[in-house]
């Protein structure tokens, strides 16, 4: 994959990320309003000093800057179009005091730092080799580490967890999920096969051939988290990602 | 590119990504590093089971007599297209991680703070004062996170219960 291609492919898919994550907020801005759950007057004591952004109106305006950002980049369009969406994302999760949506707010934000760097590297190689490096080197992070901390637990050895999380009252597994898991069998085996692709992810990088089986994996590893947490931001997060990682599987 | 360019951003790709990992490792106190922290990513997803609490609130009408507990946050419903399209389980999981916060925040708190102080109590307040929303007679207000059972058959644990709230005029007006 050449350089080029690698990085407007991350551009194209970090966007469409944004729009869906942009829409999706903005269907739900009525738990943002002054009524509503995430009210102003009780985040001010905290963010008080954000009024003129994260008040109610200004925050809904945001949101709708960021998603006319994120369609610009779908387009092509460069200049300050990464920056503004890496800063309005930003502002986004600080109004959610932390993340609105968990792991799929990291790895996006982890995308946007690195589009901003690699634009403002004026298409230097190596400012957006090291870029394309970084994700890949975070989206390896992401589910080595995780994998790795599955490992270590007994609850995710024994086949345990799954079922646990599946039954959790903000998880809402469809009820064919929860069947599945409830023979011991299928959900130790289900449980050793997350722990084995999450710890393998650094063998992507032995080849391009290998980053596009991980690729190829990945892709059904976050449609089944779709279908059994509800996650559907992570996948195209994730996505975002994957295009470095061929990218570096080639480079290194 | 020469023959040193491929090992510039390796090495850079590197520093960078070691020094999150290990910001990531500290546990953060301050509240605006707090705030930021979604530049410092840490992928520990789904490693323990631990504990999720249930949300319940009970309403009272202005002659102050309370209703039954009630479980707030029903499992939003599933569909195909929950794949592109999900605002309502995204929204129900964000109300989730509210629960989590404020059950964070009240482990951390010292015995005499006043949990009505903390922000994650406000805004779970909040989420039941939403949830209530159609109780069109409701005055009074007042929930509890119940945790996992002690042992099969028992009742939840309460992890709090809170103080009997009164719905605003504006809320009941608005609502």
């Amino acid at each position: 994959m050449m350089t080029s291609t690698a990085l407007r492919a991350t551009e194209i898919l970090v966007a469409l990320a944004l729009v869906q994550g942009s829409f999706e907020l903005l269907a739900m801005r009525r738990v943002l309003a002054d009524d509503g759950i995430w009210r102003w007057a009780a985040l001010a004591p905290e963010l008080g000093w954000l009024r003129g952004v994260l008040a109610y109106r200004p925050f809904v305006a945001m949101l709708a800057f960021r998603l006319a950002c994120a369609v610009l980049l779908l387009l092509g369009v460069h200049g300050a179009v990464a920056p503004a969406l890496w800063l309005s994302t930003l502002l986004v999760n600080v109004r959610f005091r932390g993340t609105f949506n968990g792991g799929s707010d990291l790895m996006t934000m982890v995308v946007l730092s690195a589009l901003v760097v690699a634009h403002l590297g004026n298409g230097s190689p190596v400012v957006v080799n090291g870029a394309l490096l970084y994700v890949a080197a975070q989206a390896m992070l992401s589910y080595f580490v995780a994998g790795v901390a599955k490992l270590t637990n007994a609850e995710w050895r024994r086949g345990d967890a799954l079922p646990a999380f599946v039954s959790r009252p903000d998880v809402a597994a469809p009820a064919a999920v929860r069947r599945l898991l409830a023979d011991r069998r299928r959900r130790t085996g289900a449980s050793w096969a997350v722990i084995a692709f999450e710890c393998s992810l650094p063998l992507a990088f032995a080849g391009v051939g290998a980053a596009w089986v991980f690729v190829a994996v990945a892709l059904v590893f976050h449609l089944g988290t779709v279908v059994a947490f509800g996650l559907n931001r992570f996948l195209l997060a994730w996505a975002a990602a994957w295009p470095a990682v061929v990218y570096a599987a080639r480079l290194i | 590119m020469s023959a040193l360019a491929p090992v510039a951003p390796v090495a850079a790709a590197t520093v960078v990504v070691g020094a999150i990992v290990l910001l990531a490792r500290f546990e953060i106190s301050n509240q605006v590093v707090a705030l930021l922290r979604v530049l410092v990513p840490s992928w520990r997803f789904f490693d323990g089971i631990g504990v999720h609490p249930d949300l319940l609130a009970r309403v009272a009408g202005p002659d102050g007599r309370f209703g039954p507990w009630l479980a707030l946050l029903p499992p939003p419903p599933r569909a195909w297209w929950n794949v592109f399209w999900h605002p309502d389980g995204n929204l129900s999981m964000a109300c989730h991680s509210l629960l989590d916060r404020l059950q964070a925040d009240l482990a951390a708190a010292e015995e005499d703070d006043d949990p009505a102080q903390l922000v994650s109590y406000r805004l779970v307040l909040d989420l039941v004062m939403w949830c209530t929303r159609d109780h069109a007679a409701a005055a009074l207000v007042q929930f509890r996170l119940a945790g996992p059972s002690p042992r099969p058959g028992a009742s939840p644990c309460d992890l709090i219960v809170s103080s009997v709230h009164v719905r605003s005029p504006e809320q009941m007006a608005e609502r």
